[in-house]
């Protein structure tokens, strides 16, 4: 019995409903009630990683940690079944986290259209969206969760965001509904054949109850819906549109976090389920991952947009992902994970400080940037700090879910994964090529016109909202054991019997 | 002789046209407008509580011949659709209140009209033949005729009414032929006869083609009411000439009617038969949803647009009768999750489309017609209240959450088709839901628009009581879909 | 069975002449039309007055289209209202004092009139009953 699970649902909910029923002329009051409720929020998400349930015999299945089982729509299928692992824990903590920094960044900084309190409500009701997704053990339950964030994020672009935001979101909000109804007809695909959604059960029979072809088509159908999340090339397009339109904690909130949907979706939902299919759908999805890495850094190359190169290089590290999925080993899964936190934390940092960029010079057009370090020193350092986290640097977070994604692909010792994992490497090579470049650009030679009048200081608010970023880029980078080790026992009960 | 006739079994008929009258007499003697409203909420309400006292008594039947075959058959679903026909009718009437106010209409006769119309969809459910059902189903259309054209100073009101009249009187005939061939194979009319006929002298009835013709033309006129293709061109125009309120009318208790009568029909009746009228059905479903979405992406008017996606849904509607037909292995448990899906559906879609009216009308001025999406610029910070309750509403015909009704209205039907094997229509209606969604954000968007000229108008107090009611009835049965589900399993 | 019914000798053969007949009559109508719009000089002029109602004689006045007073069809609508109540009427009236019948048939009746009376009382109170 856990309720703190309901809790961590449950408060920001109630935070959302509170910030926005209040009045407009208590903006701030608003943004500040949404606030403490992020941070309850990420404080209670902490401690579940204490086990109340007993511990799992190894066996395949998922072996939750805590867990909260009540019916909810029989009629349907549907029960309220939540439950929390070492591959979802920290997920749901990053994501606790990111709401948290996003909504007090909030507080110090509403964008244009005002309203902050509004902007609030919806990046607590996005988490609960997001924190339902990944705590959710019922396959009608996820579908449900994977479905709320839709229309808030729908919200935050199209009235926050930049000049083409009304596209951009009616983009980002018809591609991911196509994902969401695919996974629709999916689940119940399985759910009709196997008479269950509980994922405990679906996962621990591996697929026995589905017959080969169904699983095949389960399989291809959450595939697609999560690769539209993911996103995976060639269904990314939404990506950099809504990325660059979107409100600078808006795109945190969606590169951080709510792409990491897709490809816990992926591991959780679409292994979980349907082996068989991921054995048989494995290799295309390595090609389309590998693909998605070569695309994403070879367009970042051309990029002449910061927060537009900064989407496409999530293409790029989300294609690293999908890789070390697709080997459908230990390895590959413990890659992806923590390839998975790595994005989220380094990605979030980066949208910030190209926000914090945006902000001061009124651009993100590269070609008028330069220059930074000589104006603004800081924020020059930590945005160097962060796109030498992202490209993949030893000893910073994003070095392990790379390298390892390759190493698993290479150990699979066959002709089509080793030339997938070469691939990949090269592509991880141009991947440092446009990071640098993009550094080169914006922070060094001349300050250009519109670096040299930018005010220098970063104000608190900018700091308290980086600090923890760059200290967990740190730390997952010197210790990949915080994460991995968590993850060791549920990545390999999901393993045993894929392949 | 007398027949011997069973009074209690036919109370909530009596009450449903004892409203009309006293609504006539009130108006004639007392010629007050809020007496006639009164009356009629009243007896409305009255024949709401009768039906739902019904429905705790044990199942009853009169006007039967024989013995068996009933022309009048009281049971728990019937009862419970009379509930809801008559809860439907209250809501329309607390939305009617300031268009009755404005002086648009006449009152008296708006009120008599719409009892009228109710007392046709109460008799409906209790239907055991298709004589009964058919004359049910015209007392519920015959008075929407004169109400969509009440407007009297619209043209575009008279336009719609005449649309409304001409296709629905076809549609009728088409129908009538084809219970008047059916008649003429089998020898009778009571639904379970007719099914009992279909089955004892199946060979001899599949050789002739003028069964299937019967099956397909009582099928076709019957899916006029649910406003499916290929008799659909009619809901735009009746839509958006009608004052708000009997659109509201019309898209939801006459769209209940037409979906109550398909099911007594194909399923009570025709079940033999459903093999074959059940592609016709899967692939009149596909189009009915694909046209409306399509159609609908392109309006610029609000009614309009609410009428292709009412348009839209009924193909929804109908996909589950659909997919059971086509589904290989047809069990009578099939065949009720089948029933159950579509009348979960409905409810869930009635209520939804029920709250997107009201606050069209709270939105605009009590003797205005729709108007254009870019009439509903700003009401967002006009009225919160409300443009909440509408975009909960659209949101919730989307299928999305936070309409969470919506949402599992989708899940009830992509689950029955999936249930029944039928995948590629589980597909259409995914891919459909895609559709909807973008004109459904185009309709919330503008409510968000800069605020036009229009300044802030104070909405009825029975259209914001009435609005909220249905608001919270749609979050309710989000959060407990159980309930309907049940319900509709019965 | 066929052969008597849609050979040329059976049942419906005989109308065989008949639609032939009808065959040759349509041809010659439509030759003659035919030849006569072939041959005839086609110099169509447009004199004044050409396009009126009536060529010759009086010129028209008003329009073409006459309204009746919409009074008559009032009372052409309540006339159908009791000829359609005195269809139902007259079997009635032949049986209901037969045994089996009696009160239950009067008060079925009654009601049934009283109903349709509601559309006298409606008139009535709309003053539609008044012909100025």
């Amino acid at each position: 019995m856990s309720a703190v699970l309901v809790l961590v649902l449950a408060i920001p909910a109630l935070g959302a409903v509170v910030a926005a029923a209040l009045p407009a002329r208590a903006d701030r009051a608003g943004r500040v009630v949404g606030t403490l409720a992020a941070a309850l929020t990420f404080g209670i998400s902490v401690p579940l990683a204490v086990r109340t349930e007993p511990a799992g015999s190894g066996a395949r299945g998922i072996h939750p940690w805590q867990q909260l089982d009540v019916a909810w729509v029989p009629g349907l299928d549907l029960r309220f079944h939540l439950g929390v692992d070492g591959i979802s824990y920290p997920l749901v903590v990053l994501t606790t986290l990111l709401t948290l920094l996003c909504c007090g960044y909030t507080l110090w900084s509403v964008p244009g259209a005002g309203r902050g309190r509004l902007l609030t409500a919806l990046l607590l009701v996005i988490e609960v969206g997001i924190l339902g997704t990944f705590l959710a053990l019922d396959l009608v339950l996820f579908f449900v969760f994977f479905e709320v964030v839709l229309l808030p994020m729908y919200a935050v672009i199209a009235v926050w965001g930049g000049d083409r935001r009304r596209h951009a979101a009616r983009k980002f909000v018809l591609y991911t509904l196509f994902g969401s109804v695919l996974l629709l007809v999916g689940v119940f695909t399985v759910v009709s054949t196997t008479g269950t959604a509980d994922l405990v059960r679906l996962t621990a029979e591996g697929g026995s109850g589905l017959a080969r072809g169904t699983q095949l088509a389960a399989f291809i159908l959450f595939a697609v819906a999560f690769a539209v999340k993911s996103p995976l090339w060639p269904l990314h397009t939404w990506l950099p549109d809504a990325h660059t339109e979107a409100p600078t904690v808006g795109s945190v909130v969606l590169a951080g976090v709510l792409l990491k949907m897709g490809t816990y979706g992926l591991i959780r939902v679409a292994i979980g389920v349907a082996p068989y299919g991921a054995q048989r759908a494995a290799p295309v999805l390595g090609i389309l991952a590998v693909a998605a890495i070569l695309v994403g850094s070879l367009v970042c190359l051309a990029q002449v947009e910061l927060k537009r190169l900064i989407a496409y290089s999530s293409v790029g590290h989300m294609g690293f992902v999908v890789l070390g999925i697709a080997t459908l080993t230990a390895t590959g899964l413990q890659a992806a994970l923590i390839g998975n936190i790595a994005h989220g934390i380094i990605t979030g940092l980066l949208f910030f400080l190209a926000g914090a960029v945006k902000d001061r010079t009124h651009t993100g057009a590269l070609g008028e940037l330069g220059g930074l370090r000589e104006t603004a020193p800081a924020l020059a350092g930590v945005l160097g700090f962060a796109a030498i986290a992202s490209l993949g640097l030893p000893g910073l977070a994003g070095f392990w879910g790379e390298a390892f994604a390759v190493v698993a692909s290479l150990r699979l010792n066959s002709p089509l994964w080793t030339v997938l994992g070469v691939l990949a490497a090269l592509g991880g090579a141009v991947t440092a090529a446009y990071f640098l470049r993009l550094l080169r650009r914006v922070t060094h030679g001349p300050a250009s016109p519109a670096v040299a009048t930018i005010r220098p200081r970063l104000a608190p608010a900018e700091l308290m909202s980086w600090a923890p970023l760059i200290v967990l880029a740190l730390v997952v980078g010197l210790l990949p054991a915080t994460v991995v080790s968590m993850a060791a026992r549920p990545v390999a009960a999901v393993v045993s019997g894929s392949r | 002789m007398v027949q011997s006739v069973d009074h209690v079994a036919l109370l909530p008929a009596y009450l449903a046209a004892g409203t009309a009258v006293l609504v006539f007499l009130v108006d004639l003697l007392v010629a007050r407008r809020g007496a006639v409203l009164a009356a009629a909420a009243l007896g409305v309400l009255a024949t709401a509580a009768g039906a739902f006292w019904l429905r705790r008594q044990p199942d009853r039947q009169t006007f039967c011949v024989a013995g068996d075959a009933c022309s009048y058959v009281v049971t728990d679903r019937a009862a419970l659709l009379a509930v809801l026909f008559a809860l439907l009718t209250l809501g329309v009437l607390a939305f009617s209140a300031p268009l009755l106010r404005s002086r648009a209409v006449p009152a008296g006769e708006y009120c008599f009209l719409l009892a009228a119309s109710m007392t046709g969809g109460v008799v409906l459910g209790f239907a055991g033949d298709l004589i009964t059902l058919i004359v049910a189903l015209e007392t519920l259309t015959v008075p929407l005729y004169i109400l969509v054209g009440l407007r009297r100073q619209a043209l575009q009101s008279a336009e719609g009414a005449v649309t409304f009249f001409v296709v629905s009187v076809v549609a009728t005939a088409v129908a009538l032929l084809g219970a008047a061939l059916l008649y003429a194979l089998t020898g009778a009319v009571h639904l379970g006869r007719l099914a009992a006929a279909l089955t004892a002298d199946n060979d001899r009835l599949r050789s002739l083609p003028l069964t299937a013709t019967a099956v397909v033309l009582v099928l076709v006129g019957l899916a006029f009411k649910v406003a499916a293709v290929p008799l659909h061109a009619w809901a735009p125009a009746a839509y958006d000439g009608a004052p708000v309120p009997v659109a509201a009318y019309l898209s939801t208790a006459s769209k209940l009617g037409g979906v109550v009568a398909i099911l007594y029909v194909a399923v009570g009746a025709l079940r033999p038969w459903l093999d074959v009228a059940g592609p016709a059905l899967a692939l009149l479903a596909v189009l009915t949803m694909t046209v409306g979405n399509l159609m609908a992406l392109r309006q610029r008017r609000m009614v309009r647009l609410l009428a292709w996606s009412s348009v839209a849904q009924a193909g929804y509607i109908l996909a589950p009768l659909g997919a059971f037909a086509v589904s290989p292995g047809r069990t009578t448990d099939a065949l009720t999750v089948a029933v159950a899906a579509t009348v979960a559906y409905t409810v869930f879609y009635v209520v939804l489309e029920l709250g997107a009216f009201g606050a069209v009308v709270a939105l605009r001025p009590a003797d205005a017609d729709g108007g254009s999406l870019t009439d509903y610029r700003g009401a967002a910070y006009r009225s919160p209240w409300v443009a909440g309750a509408f975009v909960l509403a659209l949101v919730g015909l989307a299928g999305l959450p936070p309409g969470l009704a919506g949402l599992f209205a989708k899940v009830v039907v992509v689950r029955s088709l999936l249930g029944g094997g039928a995948g590629w229509l589980a597909v259409a209606v995914a891919l459909n839901a895609v559709i909807g969604l973008a004109y459904y954000v185009r309709a919330s968007v503008a409510l968000f628009g800069p605020p036009g000229p229009a300044g802030r108008a104070r909405v009825a107090w029975p259209v914001a009581a009435a609005l909220g009611a249905v608001t919270l009835v749609a979050l309710v049965v989000g959060f407990a879909p159980q309930l309907i589900l049940d319900a509709a399993a019965r | 069975m066929s052969r008597r019914l849609y050979g040329v000798d059976g049942y419906l053969g005989s109308y065989a002449t008949l639609g032939l007949l009808l065959i040759a009559g349509l041809l010659f109508f439509v030759a003659a039309f035919s030849a006569n719009r072939l041959l005839r000089p086609a110099r169509p002029a447009e004199p004044p007055g050409k396009r009126a109602t009536y060529e010759c004689g009086l010129d028209p006045v008003g329009g073409g289209w006459a309204q009746a007073q919409i009074r008559y069809y009032v009372y052409a609508y309540l006339y159908v209202l009791f000829a359609v109540e005195s269809v139902f009427l007259f079997p009635w009236a032949v049986v209901y004092a037969q045994p089996g019948f009696g009160t239950t048939t009067v008060v079925e009746m009654a009601i049934f009139v009283a109903v349709l009376a509601l559309g006298i009382l409606y008139a009535w109170r709309k003053r539609v009953l008044r012909w100025t």
